[in-house]
């Protein structure tokens, strides 16, 4: 190792563990950052590195769930993380990929909150929550801060009109602001920059490192990593695949790492069977609480399964959403052929569009059996088990009819549970997600939008519930479209590939386009559109 | 450009509402302007810290805090206290100020203590909280005053020897300090010592904004997560926020007694926390909102129409009850309509 | 493991049963007869039974506690103030008072509707100001209203209703009398509790068809729903209705029973006690059943009755109203606090 000369490390995680109920998300991994050192941890999307942050940061989300296991130092000191303030007084700084500034604040402000400099008298009468701060200082130090980074601004400014690369940096200088600051921890920090802004952050880092700092920066993108990293941790399924040190970095290897070997790989065959559009969008755009999109123009072919991916906050899951009418938007769409004015999600679903949302606190019925979820929405949309009354306004639901179809799809989809009236909550990962899916299907749509369908699942899990859809596509001719970041999954199961950029669609690429058209595509770069 | 100036002249509207109402009702009651500004002038003294004890839990993000009522009790125990053990005068004053002092900061504790455990649903656990503090308030001196308590003051009680009576008569305490620096200016009556009293509170609300107290208030109700990842202690800061209030809630309840010079024991501190909520949203706060300017127009317009009301009602439909419902359903609309209005932001 | 079975142990009810054991054993010492307070436990049962039940809609389709109870009882008492002054007598009268209160409910229920739509997640703090400006809002209703039936009017003036009217020549007791009868001299109020029962299961059945599993589904969780295809919005207007049409056939059977049409200030606070009755009975959120309603009733209301005489014969009268003050409010305020410290943990 580079820097494994006796020398005293600045930071030292032992065998870190966590678990968040039955899904272990790290197991043993152990890490050492030296001063004056960049780290970079890479993964895949549920690899473990926003936990491990989170870890380091003492988030409440780790409190929360059971606190975690293993021991870190810092500066040879051990140190127990259980809050913010914990993380705060042992020297660890943190960025997280979502901003955490105060938005009603100035920068000034923003900077200081917490450690704000008062008048020395009223610090003396009234303890120093009680004095009157002095803003004088304060502006000073902030500017000071900038000053660091090579920027000036006016620290009267409200952070809520800033851009969002100056908010990044407003986010930087107030962690160099901290004296005892000695670990810094950046999560994502260039997702939401442009290009040239991403190369100033990082030439500051090595500023930052280089005064003695230890910094761990967390990216999927290998390229920025490999620029300004001496020692790399490659992280996979919760453990430490790999180590990599300065000189000795090899993007094929170290992307192979991430991604490493998997158990059996689904693969599409087909190709589809029909070219006619099912699905256009024109000028359509949509303003969801996670990202914005649009405004796109994007066909979706009858009988495909479409792909949508792109970096986090690049406004891919607000397309689907947006389109079944949750969001605010605006332009046109067309559901074979016929202009749709209303796009209420009502309508939407009577329509045949359904919607698997990636969180699956919000596509099931916890507390109900597999059985009502199933049939649920066919209920609610189409009608199917009801047995009607009064003109079937009111239906009571059709038990036999219902028990006789959940049967027999938790034979088609291998849904592992006691009986069709076990409750829905009670299943693992997994399982639940193939009850959604069949309660999506029961529905019988024209086109599905899938969100993330493999997030938090195991391997094995994931590998069936690819496998499901390709068979619902292939057998039932349902159009799909898949919204994910594993591009390893969509590349296997999908005819094409949109990928998007700062809300817009930037290209749709064929499955088989390599690996360094898609990355460049990722940030918005785009050559060989197909 | 008219979206602009619909959101540049909703925050103004119910001010304005209530300015109108008023003067109609001015109109209408046919009281002297003299007589309604020095009862308005009144009020202000007698309310005025009650209303800006509301400031700093919306501050911090925390919605109106009805749990007032719990400062109001622990003024009142201390009266009680006071006339039981026969205090009078200033050092009267000065005890019954710091037993309610003392119990409004362990009050004020256990209510914050309460409040994070309910975060999003403050407002409603200070409602509930304020009535099961009357209820033990009232407990105790009903049925605990000479039983379990005994009394050093015996005219007090009731006849039966256990409870307290209903009134208790604080000629001591009466006008104390009303009557410092009393002005006379034409027929209205300026207490300028008391005024200044008030505005002093409201000066060191407006200093604790300037303090890095103030700054974690404003941090936290921004955002509570956030404000965790910078490193503040929200419940500790929440705990604050709300002793605070409570703390001010007994002065203002001090002040307010001594005003009227009789104490209604069983009571005299319901609905303090609904008059002085209406009264701040009166002026234009809203539940996420609320800045000393609110605090002092809100009184004044709020008890305008208090006062002018039930005159204007007997004018106008000969039945001066009518004047009464309407100022309950004032009282209690303005703070339904606020509540209305400022969820929107939410979703 | 052992955490989860101890979960399934209904503390607060043993709690309650307890106490409510205890009160029963000093009434004895006391010398009150246990038939009464059996009889009155049963009455009482059915007469506030129907305003609690009158919670569950909201409740399921999470929307909350309905703290606006009184937007339903100021309903139900137009009904009945109707019905007296038509001097409409028996059960007849009653049963008319209940049909003529039921569209005024649902007006009352669409406008409450469309104030605690804009208000998502601050429901109830709202309702409960909804419901108390509504109460003087109708004060002016109650003080200018033209009914003609001198018995419901003030004696002097002829302008204005009473506080209190008197039901004795109209349809006191109509219900109650149903059908009851006497067994080792308690009184079974058979037809009241019947007809309380039909009313929970019309309630029960409600939620078992395809409207009633959809405000269930936007209970448990509102985002499923949405992308289920169900009008959220609707869902929630359809809950309100239901609850204030409730809370109006409530009052029309508690006003029977008591005797009197309680007017003007009187329903200010009357969501309290029902409230608390369906949080005793162990209700949580979404997940009531009527279960909870009738055993939370049948709780709350017998340690209401008993502590009554109890506290007569053993301390001062007044105690035990504030004893009843303090155990409603009491009561709302540890769900209140048990509900976040479980929201905490998750």
């Amino acid at each position: 190792m580079l820097f494994d000369d006796g020398g005293k490390s600045m930071l030292e995680l032992a065998g870190i563990t966590k678990t968040f109920g039955r899904h272990k998300a790290l197991s043993d991994v152990s890490l050492r950052v030296f001063p004056g050192e960049i780290h970079g941890i890479v993964g895949l999307n549920g690899s473990g590195k926003s936990t491990l942050l989170n870890i380091m940061s003492g988030s409440p989300v780790i409190q929360n769930t059971g606190g975690y296991e293993g021991q870190i130092c810092i500066k040879g000191r051990p140190h127990r993380l259980g809050s913010p303030i914990d993380s705060l007084n042992a020297g660890i700084g943190m960025i997280h990929q979502e901003l955490s500034l105060m938005d009603m604040m100035t920068i000034a402000e923003n900077i200081k909150l917490g450690r704000e400099h008062v008048f020395p008298m009223g610090r003396k009468l009234l303890g120093r929550s009680f004095a009157r701060i002095n803003p004088g200082k304060n502006k000073a130090d902030a500017q000071k801060a900038f000053g660091r980074i090579g920027l000036t601004v006016n620290p009267d400014q409200r952070v809520l009109d800033l851009s969002a690369s100056m908010k990044r940096f407003v986010e930087v200088a107030r962690e160099i602001d901290k004296e005892a600051l000695c670990v810094l921890l950046l999560d994502e920090p260039t997702a939401s920059l442009n290009h040239l802004d991403s190369k100033r952050l990082m030439a500051l880092l090595r500023d930052i490192a280089e005064k003695g700092m230890a910094v761990v920066f967390v990216s999927h993108r290998i390229d920025e990593v490999m620029m300004i990293c001496q020692g790399i941790t490659v992280l996979q399924g919760g453990s430490v695949r790999a180590r990599f040190d300065a000189p000795m970095f090899d993007a094929r290897k170290i992307s192979h790492a991430m991604v490493g070997g998997h158990v059996i790989k689904v693969q599409r065959t087909h190709a589809p069977h029909h070219v006619r559009p099912i699905l256009n969008l024109r000028n359509f755009s949509a303003t969801a609480p996670g990202g914005c999109v649009g405004p796109v123009d994007l066909d979706v072919m009858d009988g495909e399964i479409l792909g949508v991916t792109g970096l986090s906050g690049h406004g891919k899951s607000a397309l689907a959403s947006g389109i079944m009418g949750m969001h605010p938007w605006s332009g046109t769409v067309m559901f074979e052929g016929k202009k749709i004015d209303d796009l209420q999600p009502d309508h939407m679903v009577s329509k045949g569009l359904t919607l698997l949302p990636g969180n699956r606190r919000d596509s099931m019925l916890h507390d109900h059996s597999v059985m009502d979820n199933i049939v649920f929405t066919a209920v609610q949309s189409k009608k199917r088990f009801v047995r009607g009354f009064f003109a079937g306004k009111i239906g009571l639901s059709d038990k036999k009819k219902s028990r006789t179809y959940a049967g027999e799809c938790v034979s088609q989809y291998h849904i592992h549970c006691r009986s069709i009236h076990q409750k829905a909550g009670e299943l693992s990962g997994g399982n639940q997600q193939k009850v959604c899916l069949a309660r999506a299907l029961a529905s019988r749509p024209r086109i599905l939008f899938v969100n993330e369908p493999t997030r938090g699942i195991d391997v094995n899990a994931r590998e069936v519930i690819l496998a499901l859809l390709l068979q619902v596509n292939e057998q039932k001719n349902t159009t799909i479209m898949i919204t994910s970041g594993e591009m390893d999954e969509l590349k296997r199961i999908c005819h094409r590939i949109a990928v998007f950029y700062q809300g817009n669609c930037v290209g749709i690429f064929s499955p088989e386009t390599d690996d360094q058209t898609f990355d460049r595509a990722f940030s918005g770069d785009v050559q060989g559109r197909e | 450009m008219k979206e602009a100036a619909i959101k540049k002249f909703k925050p103004h509207m119910v001010p304005l509402l209530f300015f109108v109402l008023s003067l109609a009702g001015l109109y209408f009651s046919g009281m002297s302007t003299g007589f309604v500004i020095n009862e308005v002038m009144t009020r202000f003294v007698r309310d005025g810290v009650m209303v800006l004890a509301l400031i700093i839990p919306i501050r911090a993000g925390m919605g109106l805090n009805f749990a007032v009522v719990v400062g109001a009790m622990c003024a009142q125990v201390g009266l009680i206290l006071a006339v039981d053990y026969q205090l009078s005068g200033l050092s009267g004053l000065c005890f019954i100020t710091l037993t309610g002092v003392m119990l409004s900061l362990l009050t004020g504790y256990l209510i914050g203590r309460c409040l994070n455990r309910v975060r999003g649903k403050e407002m409603i656990t200070t409602i509930i909280i304020g009535f099961v503090g009357t209820g033990i308030y009232q407990l105790v001196f009903m049925a605990g005053y000479g039983t379990v308590i005994t009394p050093g003051n015996p005219e007090m009680m009731l006849s039966r020897g256990i409870g307290i009576r209903n009134m208790v008569d604080l000629e001591m305490f009466r006008n104390i300090l009303d009557t410092i620096w009393l002005v006379t200016v034409g027929d209205v009556d300026v207490p300028i010592f008391m005024i200044m009293v008030v505005i002093l509170f409201a000066m060191i609300i407006g200093y604790l904004g300037k303090t890095p107290m103030g700054q974690t208030f404003k941090a936290v109700s921004q955002s509570n997560e956030k404000a965790m990842l910078n490193g503040i202690d929200t419940n500790r800061v929440r705990i604050s926020a709300i002793m605070i209030s409570t703390v001010l809630a007994c002065f203002g309840h001090i002040l307010y007694i001594q005003n009227i010079g009789m104490l209604n024991v069983y009571t005299a501190h319901l609905n303090t926390d609904i008059f002085s909520c209406a009264a701040l949203l009166a002026g234009g706060a809203s539940i996420s909102k609320a800045t000393i300017r609110h605090a002092f127009l809100g009184i004044i317009l709020f008890h305008t129409l208090f006062i002018v009301s039930p005159q204007a009602g007997q004018n106008l439909f000969g039945n001066p009850a009518l004047g009464e419902y309407f100022r309950s359903f004032v009282a209690y609309g303005t703070i339904a309509f606020a509540l209305m209005m400022s969820s929107s932001r939410k979703t | 493991m052992s955490k989860k079975v101890t979960l399934h142990i209904p503390v607060p009810q043993v709690c309650i049963s307890l106490f409510l054991l205890l009160l029963f054993c000093v009434a004895l010492r006391i010398d009150i007869p246990v038939s009464w307070l059996i009889s009155d436990a049963l009455i009482r049962l059915v007469m506030n039974g129907v305003l609690v039940l009158a919670l569950v809609p909201m409740l399921k389709t999470g929307i909350g506690l309905n703290f606006g109870l009184p937007v339903g009882i100021l309903a139900g008492l137009v009904g009945l103030c109707v019905a007296v002054n038509f001097r409409m007598t028996g059960l007849a009268g009653l049963f008319y008072a209940m049909v003529i209160s039921i569209p005024i409910a649902a007006l009352f229920g669409m406008i409450y509707a469309f104030i605690l739509n804009r208000v998502k997640g601050r429901e109830e703090i709202t309702a409960t100001f909804v419901g108390f400006s509504f109460v003087p809002l109708m004060n002016f209703f109650w003080a200018v209203a033209p009914f003609s039936n001198p018995s419901m009017l003030w004696p002097i003036g002829g302008q204005g209703m009473r506080p209190a009217i008197g039901l004795k020549r109209y349809f006191a007791k109509s219900l109650n009398s149903l059908g009851s009868f006497s067994l080792a001299g308690v009184t079974i109020p058979l037809g009241m509790i019947l007809f309380f029962l039909a009313l929970c299961f019309a309630v029960h059945l409600f939620f078992k068809t395809r409207l009633g599993q959809a405000m269930m589904a936007t209970g448990e969780n509102e985002r499923f729903a949405l992308i289920s295809g169900i009008k959220i919005r609707n869902m929630r207007t359809i809950a309100i209705v239901m609850s204030t049409v409730i809370a109006a056939l409530g009052i029309c059977v508690y006003a029977q029973s008591y005797g009197f049409i309680e007017l003007y200030d009187a329903p200010m606070m009357m969501a309290f006690p029902a409230v608390s009755a369906i949080l005793v009975g162990g209700s949580l959120k979404e997940k009531t059943t009527l279960t909870h309603v009738i055993l939370g009733t049948f709780l709350f209301q017998t340690i209401y009755s008993v502590s009554g005489p109890v506290a007569n014969d053993l301390l001062i009268p007044e105690v035990a109203e504030i004893f009843r003050l303090m155990i409603t409010n009491g009561v709302i305020l540890a769900a209140l606090l048990y509900e976040g410290g479980r929201h905490k943990k998750i």
